[in-house]
């Protein structure tokens, strides 16, 4: 029962040990295959596509020799064969390509992309952890209450809203008294760190409270569960008889159990936090990864495609991996199998 | 615990809706899908006033005659949500069904033939998962010229990966148990033994993933509809929402332009994850689905580590 | 993640102290007083544009005209009327009956990097897209149109000679910019190969009144102003564009403060911001034209139905423009009829085209044509249903609302109309290959923004215009005999007969079924001053916009 205390850190025992490295091993074999495959997919999806190659490559206004000559130099006009071969090549040097759009490199485009989304997607995580394990903390210990329907209620209201609306709302309820668009006020140059700051976080608010209140229900829901689990469990039930205090309770038993599919959800939702902000950077018209997916599609700019689809697919992967080490160290009933 | 399949369907239906009954999640669930269902199919009887037809100056103000307002055509909005419940509905229900049909092929084909045949379709299922979901629809959508057909077929193409994999899970399970063994022993044949021992007890789950995967297939649809991919020529609660965005409703002040589709959205989502749930409870109290992830467009099982 | 009472209670400092900081932040409302008065950059917001490329050669939306005209010098703009004046020549005069234009430049200017700017600049560029003018310089080779020569007598003296009069030399030499030779020598010598793969980054080296300093594609570009400017100096120290995702996003930011001046602001946003007491709000009959185009190339056999002029008169009785007016513009744009729009008052006429709304008239021609109804109320001709692919651009605001009007105009003569959206550059293509490829749609609509001399939207039918601004591909040698000639007429009296003579040719073929204009509606805080509207969305034809207007 002592082994229900979750992440404490030691070494297992010799089997045990050899048993999650095997567990391991093989979770790492089927991670780099799905890469594997993900990388040939990503590759045919994007020249795959129907229509005529010579309008695959948007430039304005360009004539017939000039998108010729373009397609030489992206190496369009060559076979599939020898196109993956190369595109293989340059992923292993780390070069996804330059943009048709802006001829940039891809590597840096997303770089800024990335760098862009993740205070949003963060912010709004942070958000959605507070909300989340306030109301499932409440709910499971108030069970059968107002607290506890109303509180999920609301969760799974607000769970069901669809974040594009849901930021509409907002937008609606903030009624001019924060910036609804762009990540900060491009006119501050001269100003100093302190009023770019406050700039950057005001325009930051909607854009993660937007993300924090789609995503808090997952998280209220879990963390209910668990706790329900948790505070029926007869160690619990003789610790209370004990004398404990029910926050003791709470934090010292109930809450680390309650860590363990928390985390999980938290590194598999990281792989997909990327892509489930397209909407709301559409609305508030961030400037960051899902809003470079929808120009890039829009702009038939298949190598920032192939380089986002590839970064997010890869993310998703290697999170999903995370997830399963962090469940394989924190679930009791693995490690001492 | 499964019940044996030799159980008449109609005792395992009541068995159901005597769970179900006494769980107030599916009661509030099931009336708002009814609601819903029966506002998409009788919709055109109810609609007061045309969609092509304008009624007043554009963005006209909430009235006793027009109760939701109207829009940036001037065409009362009631009869505009009514008309989109229809589309909705029905790409929610379509993209439902086709992705649990394949999804359920692929599931029992990988569990019950097992070997390479399994591992292939699980790689391919595999990666149907970590590929970001909005973006290949987006793609996908793009490269297609928009329609209701289109769009009902992009959304399942994304979403038959989960229940492939609940599917799977509870075939393998099936798949040792003592009649399914007697049946092979006396050479019963694969199709029969599938048929007979295996899909009855796994309908529970196939119809608790079409329920929970309306509520999926819905908000694909709003967030396609609201990029821009919908077919332009229906109205539906998505696309309700990107004209609003698009025709400024927010600075000329017409919240009801806004606030009654996502509303709708909202509910029919909610409504289709609750009964969902509380469907999967009934008919297999023990099985492996966590929860419904809409957000995150995934129905999310239990993590393979705790399953095996 | 948290197991003990430490960890936990740091992190809900954390998570406390980060509240403090967004509440105050969110407390500060410090744009509006910081900014006007101080400094005075001009802040201005737009919608629906924004800046793909800063080479001009492959530039084609006009705020990166916008661009070119505030950072490069150019030998004559348009003043706020509508009539030539002098940039960077202070005075031109044209002999031989207008055959050789000579013009007198500013002595002593420079660029922003302190090179000489001189005659001999405006030699090089010109000669430089001669060279080329048929491949990698097309863009501009079309405003040389007929230029023999461009030769330098000294350092502030250019001569250009023409092989024929021609009467809008000045006119289109005003859309041709001046390039610093030290930036762009590499890309333009021999056959300028690599000029379509030039970015040509901020900051320019700039001869024009303000240089740009910084840019980024989809979110702004930033001027100051160039104390080594030749002309006079502008108020502003500096000003700026912001390119917003959402109307609404950039009407709440102009409410806040955040800009001084919004471009684009939808009809739908009027009522509000005129409640506005800090705002203006300038309304000019503009001339962006939104046009119905008809798939004219010879590659078009699908429906050869959709090439009878007859046809396409039913379509243009069968479209109620003003309702589109109503509900598009909400009654503040103006039906069209023809090419050249109605601001143009120089140009244009009312009657041209003018056969008004006649939907039973329509559907009478297409009876006697013999196209019956099927059991679906869509006609049959030619053996297949009259049904249509029309193709609709994305990123042009209002345009769905254009094409459902449309689509239920001409179901009601039983013709039955596809929408396929496009993104822009997919939409451009698609028009634009050549007619051997037979372009793939039959419909499309598209919005054009006329210039001040007719001649650039008469020559968007011409033949030569085909795979690139022709989106029709429509070819019809007496039209283009009437293109030349209205260019080559130097008398105005006679100019203006042989346009009007080019519009009616239009409007019997009609490659091209105009339907309104939009309004032109700009917000500007009340303390700009001198910063007037333009018939053109953002204006490109001289620096006057934004050169002429301070901050209070």
């Amino acid at each position: 029962m002592a082994a229900v205390v979750a992440a404490t850190p030691r070494a297992g025992t010799g089997s045990a040990l050899r048993g999650s490295v095997g567990y391991l091993t093989r979770r790492l074999a089927v991670a780099l295959v799905t890469v594997v495959v993900a990388v040939s997919a990503n590759f045919l999806l994007f020249r795959a596509v129907p229509g005529d190659a010579a309008s695959m490559v948007k430039v304005p206004g360009l004539s017939a020799a000039e998108r010729m000559q373009i397609r030489a130099d992206f190496g369009l006009d060559q076979p599939v064969g020898s196109q993956y071969l190369h595109y293989l090549g340059q992923l292993a040097h780390g070069n996804l390509g330059i943009s048709f759009e802006n001829r940039k490199p891809v590597t840096a485009n997303l770089w800024q992309a990335v760098a862009n989304t993740m205070p949003m997607v963060l912010l709004g995580t942070v958000f959605a952890l507070v909300a989340g394990m306030a109301t499932g903390l409440i709910a499971a210990w108030r069970r059968g209450t107002v607290l506890d329907a109303g509180g999920l209620g609301a969760a799974l209201a607000f769970y069901a809203m669809p974040a594009q609306w849901l930021g509409l709302m907002l937008i609606l309820l903030a009624a001019g008294h924060l910036p609804s668009g762009g990540i900060s006020d491009v006119f501050l140059t001269d100003a100093d760190w302190w009023a770019r700051t406050a700039d950057h976080l005001r325009h930051l608010l909607l854009p993660a409270l937007t993300f924090g209140l789609a995503s808090y229900g997952q998280y209220a829901v879990i963390i209910r569960t668990s706790m329900l689990e948790t505070l029926g469990e007869d160690y619990v039930l003789t610790a209370r008889a004990k004398g404990f205090s029910n926050w003791s309770v709470v934090r010292r038993h109930a809450l680390p159990n309650a860590m363990l599919p928390i985390t999980t959800l938290i590194a598999m939702s990281l792989g997909l936090l990327v892509s489930g902000a397209i909407l709301i950077e559409t609305v508030f018209s961030w400037p960051g990864v899902g809003l470079a997916v929808y120009d890039a599609v829009k702009a038939r700019d298949y190598p920032m495609l192939e380089g986002a689809f590839l970064l997010l697919t890869v993310s998703v992967i290697l999170c999903n991996l995370l997830a399963d080490l962090v469940y394989l160290r924190l679930d009791p009933r693995i490690r001492s199998a | 615990m499964p019940p044996p399949s030799s159980l008449n369907a109609t005792i395992v239906a009541r068995r159901w809706l005597t769970r179900l009954r006494q769980n107030p999640a599916a009661l509030i669930g099931g009336a708002l899908l009814t609601a819903f269902a029966v506002l998409a199919l009788f919709g055109p009887l109810l609609t007061p006033f045309g969609i092509d037809q304008r009624v007043g100056p554009v963005y006209g103000a909430p009235s006793p005659a027009h109760p939701l307002g109207l829009d940036d055509s001037g065409v009362d909005m009631l009869s505009l949500l009514i008309a989109g419940t229809r589309i909705s509905m029905l790409v929610g229900f379509a993209a439902s069904m086709v992705s649990v049909l394949v999804g359920g092929f692929v599931g029992v084909t990988a569990g019950y033939v097992g070997g390479w045949v399994d591992t292939a379709l699980m790689r391919i299922t595999d990666y149907f998962i970590v590929i970001p979901a909005l973006p290949l629809m987006i793609v996908v959508a793009t490269v297609w010229a928009p329609s209701v057909v289109h769009m009902v077929l992009i959304i399942a193409l994304l979403l038959w990966t989960s229940t492939a994999r609940l599917i799977r899970a509870q075939v393998l399970a099936l798949k040792e148990r003592v009649s399914v063994r007697r049946a092979r022993a006396i050479g019963a044949g694969h199709a029969r033994i599938v048929l007979r021992h295996i899909v009855p007890d796994i309908v529970g789950l196939l119809v608790a993933t079409t329920v929970l995967a309306v509520s999926v297939a819905v908000f694909f649809e709003a967030a396609l509809s609201f990029l821009g991919l919908g077919d332009p020529a229906t109205v539906s609660w998505g696309r309700l929402i990107q004209i609003a965005f698009e025709r400024t409703a927010i600075s000329s002040g017409a919240w009801w332009a806004i606030i009654p589709p996502g509303l709708c959205i909202a509910l029919v989502v909610l409504g289709s994850s609750l009964l969902g749930t509380a469907i999967q409870h009934a008919a297999n109290p023990k099985a492996g689905i966590a929860h419904v992830s809409s957000r995150t467009f995934r129905i999310r099982p239990v993590p393979e580590a705790s399953r095996d | 993640m948290a197991k003990g009472s430490p960890m936990r209670r740091k992190l809900l400092y954390g998570l406390v102290s980060v509240a403090l900081v967004l509440a105050g932040s969110a407390c500060t409302n410090s744009k509006a007083d910081v900014r006007s008065g101080e400094g005075s950059v001009l802040r201005i917001g737009d919608t629906g544009s924004t800046i793909s490329t800063l080479n001009p050669f492959l530039a084609s939306n006009i705020f990166e005209n916008a661009v070119f005209r505030y950072v490069y010098p150019y030998l004559v703009q348009y003043d706020t009327s509508g009539s030539i004046e002098g940039d960077f020549a202070t005075s031109y005069q044209s002999t031989e009956g207008g055959r050789v234009w000579t013009f007198h430049t500013h002595p002593g200017a420079t660029w922003s990097d302190h090179k000489p700017l001189t005659a001999e600049d405006a030699a090089w560029t010109f000669n430089a897209i001669l060279a080329n003018k048929d491949g990698a310089t097309a863009r501009f080779g079309s405003y040389l149109a007929h230029v023999q020569s461009v030769t330098t007598r000294g350092p502030n003296e250019l001569v250009v000679t023409y092989d024929k009069p021609v009467a809008t030399a000045l006119a289109n030499l005003s859309v041709v910019p001046i390039l610093p030779r030290a930036v762009w020598g590499p890309y333009l010598s021999g056959d300028a190969g690599k000029l379509s793969g030039f970015t040509n980054d901020a900051p320019l080296v700039s001869g024009g009144s303000f240089i740009l300093t910084s840019e980024k594609k989809d979110a702004y570009a930033l001027f100051e102003r160039n104390p080594s400017f030749y002309g006079p100096k502008p108020k502003l120290s500096g000003f700026g564009f912001q390119f917003f995702g959402s109307a609404d996003a950039m009407i709440s930011a102009i409410q806040q403060g955040q800009i001084d001046v919004a471009y684009d602001v939808p009809a739908t946003a009027v009522s509000t911001l005129k409640k506005d007491p800090s705002l203006h709000l300038l309304t000019n009959k503009g001339t962006d034209e939104d046009t119905l185009i008809f798939n004219s190339s010879p590659g078009q056999t699908e429906h050869p139905e959709l090439l009878d002029p007859k046809v396409r008169e039913a379509f243009h009785l069968a479209i109620d423009r003003q309702k589109m007016v109503d509900v598009v513009t909400l009654g503040m744009g103006t039906p069209a009829t023809s090419i050249i729009p109605l601001s143009l008052q120089n140009w244009a006429d009312p009657q041209i085209g003018a056969e008004g709304f006649h939907p039973d008239k329509a559907s009478q021609i297409l009876d006697q044509l013999g196209y019956t109804r099927g059991a679906d109320g869509v006609r049959v001709a030619n053996g297949h249903p009259m049904s249509y692919d029309l193709l609709e651009p994305t990123g042009l605001t209002g345009h769905d609302r254009v094409v459902d009007l449309l689509r239920s105009d001409l179901a009601k003569i039983g013709v039955e109309i596809h929408v396929r959206v496009v993104d822009g550059d997919a939409f451009g293509d698609a028009l634009v290959t050549p007619s051997p490829k037979a372009p793939s749609y039959d419909l499309a609509v598209d919005d054009w923004i006329s210039r001040w001399d007719p001649d650039f939207m008469l020559s968007l039918n011409t033949c030569g215009q085909r795979g690139n601004y022709n989106e029709a591909a429509y070819c019809n040698s007496h039209y283009d005999a009437l293109y030349n000639q209205q260019s080559t007429s130097l008398d105005l009296a006679q100019r203006k007969q042989v346009v009007d003579e080019a519009q009616e040719a239009l409007n019997r073929d009609k490659p091209w079924m105009p339907l309104f204009v939009n309004p032109n509606l700009i917000a500007v805080r009340k303390n700009v001053h001198g910063f007037s509207g333009s018939p053109f969305v953002v204006d490109t034809t001289s620096r006057h916009q934004i050169d002429d207007s301070w901050l209070q």
